[in-house]
């Protein structure tokens, strides 16, 4: 007996869908539709804090040492700011050096440098990267107090209005997301509530016979679930046709920032996306079940 | 086997359902309640199927009071009641064997165990011939017949059936009798609420009147007597 219940309860739940045909047709379209925005936002907030993580990476703090030091004096800058607190990486960029790095970036045009060397204009620097990029106005002040030191560049400000931003969007599409859940749990509901009252007089000679509430109820959660789990797949496979071509033109075309890699966030989509469709569906199931069937 | 003490019922909308029953049905009796509309039949009945609650007094089935039950406990208790409707209530998308399995497969009985059942069943409510055929196909007499092997098939003690013959020409109804009383001959109580004139006076079985809630009858051997 235990072993054939499953089979009868997935039956009567196929049954029931089959029954509500066009209603079960569009809850699985509608539970499509608000995984596969469900799927938009959390790629979005996914790659928003694999980007931010980017930026966070680039952002350095640069201090310009005295034109007139010594070599001697640079050094003892560069171990100065090597050993103050929340600095990671630390690296010494001597005038030599930056020209070579003003060369490169300007690749062809660095023909307009021919015959200038660093030391006439340019000033050695130390590069610092933090460990906390929160503190990073206290680490620039105690830079500026370091005797030999000319000057701060600091892009803070930008990194943080980056930040702030993704923080805004990352907000958003949390609350998205919420709205989207409420929106595919009441449409479940409402078909549940059809097939319940489809299968009235069933329900009514079970609860006669001695069915038990969850005898009564099995089949509508599991169809509930079961509408869930299918619209998370078509949105599942259509989340990957899209995210893999956003890939392929952000590659072309905006290459600045790399995207999360599809195989490495497929296991959290399928995991995230399984979870919220049979939430929907349960939850969906319960609410119709609470108001329209006493068993 | 069925006791009512002293039970009332009054309704959300302050209607009086019974009014102080107290009547006892002793196992493998066959009883009729008879009264007119609103007389409080139904109470009765949604008492023992565990429905409703009484406002005071018990109902008591097979020594467990039925409104102390708690609500996890009350499908076990329904399944020693078999019910049968006036209009069958039989599932049209299933078959005649399907309707009666389903009675079955609710309790959790083995596949081998309703392959075994709901022939025998069928054969003593005489539709051996009609299993693959689905309720649209049936006359009234033998839906009322599949309503029966339905509530039979589980072997409950009791069989509370409400009004069996009301959709049924008499030919039928009695023929319908017939097997209730067959049924009752093998050992199981039957409660039943008719309106039915002739089916009460033929069958000179034991008679509970209610009127207003109240009892107003409870006869040995008693006849219809109600002036509609």
């Amino acid at each position: 007996m235990k072993i054939r219940r499953p089979f009868y309860f997935l039956k009567n739940a196929l049954i029931g869908m089959k029954r509500n045909g066009e209603m079960t047709v569009t809850a699985i379209l509608t539970v499509t539709s608000c995984l596969l925005l469900f799927g938009v936002f959390m790629l979005l907030s996914a790659n928003i804090n694999y980007i931010g993580e980017q930026i966070r990476n680039q952002c350095q703090i640069q201090a310009y040492i005295d034109f007139d030091a010594t070599e001697d004096e640079e050094m003892l800058v560069y171990s100065q700011v090597r050993s103050l607190p929340n600095v990671s990486e630390c690296d010494f960029i001597s005038k030599a050096d930056a020209m070579e790095e003003y060369r490169d970036y300007l690749g062809a045009d660095a023909s307009a440098f021919d015959g200038l060397e660093g030391e006439e204009f340019l000033r050695s620097s130390v590069k610092v990267n933090m460990t906390d990029i929160e503190k990073a106005k206290e680490l620039e002040a105690a830079i500026k107090n370091i005797p030999g030191i000319a000057k701060v560049s600091n892009r803070q400000d930008v990194v943080q209005r980056v930040i702030d931003v993704t923080d805004v969007i990352r907000t958003g599409s949390l609350a998205a997301m919420i709205i989207l859940l409420l929106v595919a749990i009441f449409i479940i509901s409402n078909t549940i509530k059809l097939s319940v009252f489809a299968r009235k007089d069933e329900i009514h000679i079970m609860k006669y016979v001695g069915a038990t509430a969850g005898f009564v109820r099995r089949p509508f959660i599991l169809e509930g679930v079961m509408t869930g789990i299918i619209g998370g797949v078509i949105s599942l496979v259509l989340i990957g046709f899209g995210y893999t071509y956003v890939i392929g033109l952000m590659k072309e075309f905006l290459d600045i920032f790399k995207l999360i890699p599809f195989s490495e966030i497929l296991p959290f989509m399928v995991a995230t996306t399984f979870i919220f469709g049979v939430l929907m569906g349960a939850v969906g199931s319960a609410i119709a079940l609470v108001k329209h069937l006493k068993v | 086997m069925i006791d009512f003490d002293n039970v009332t019922v009054v309704y959300k909308n302050n209607v009086t359902g019974l009014d102080k029953v107290s009547f006892h049905i002793d196992k493998g009796e066959f009883v009729f309640l008879v009264g007119k509309t609103g007389a409080g039949k139904s109470s009765a009945i949604k008492l023992l199927t565990a429905e409703i609650k009484p406002l005071s007094g018990d109902v008591w089935l097979d020594g467990v009071n039925v409104n102390k039950l708690k609500n996890r406990k009350i499908p076990f208790h329904r399944r020693k009641i078999g019910v049968v409707f006036q209009d069958f209530r039989l599932l049209r998308d299933k078959t005649v064997y399907e309707n009666v399995a389903l009675a079955m497969e609710i309790v959790g009985a083995s596949k081998k165990q309703i392959r075994t059942e709901v022939p025998n069943i069928l054969r003593l409510v005489g539709l051996s011939q009609k299993t693959r055929e689905y309720p649209s196909s049936l006359s009234g007499g033998e839906q009322q017949r599949v309503g029966i092997a339905r509530a039979l098939v589980n072997r409950p003690s009791l069989i509370i059936a409400d009004e069996p013959t009301g959709n049924l020409d008499s030919v039928t109804a009695t023929s319908i009798m017939e097997l209730f009383e067959e049924i009752n001959r093998q050992g199981t109580t039957i409660l039943m609420v008719t309106h039915s004139e002739k089916i009460v006076n033929d069958m000179n079985k034991r008679v509970i009147e209610l009127d207003h809630g109240m009892l107003i009858r409870d006869d040995k051997k008693g006849v219809y007597n109600i002036e509609n």
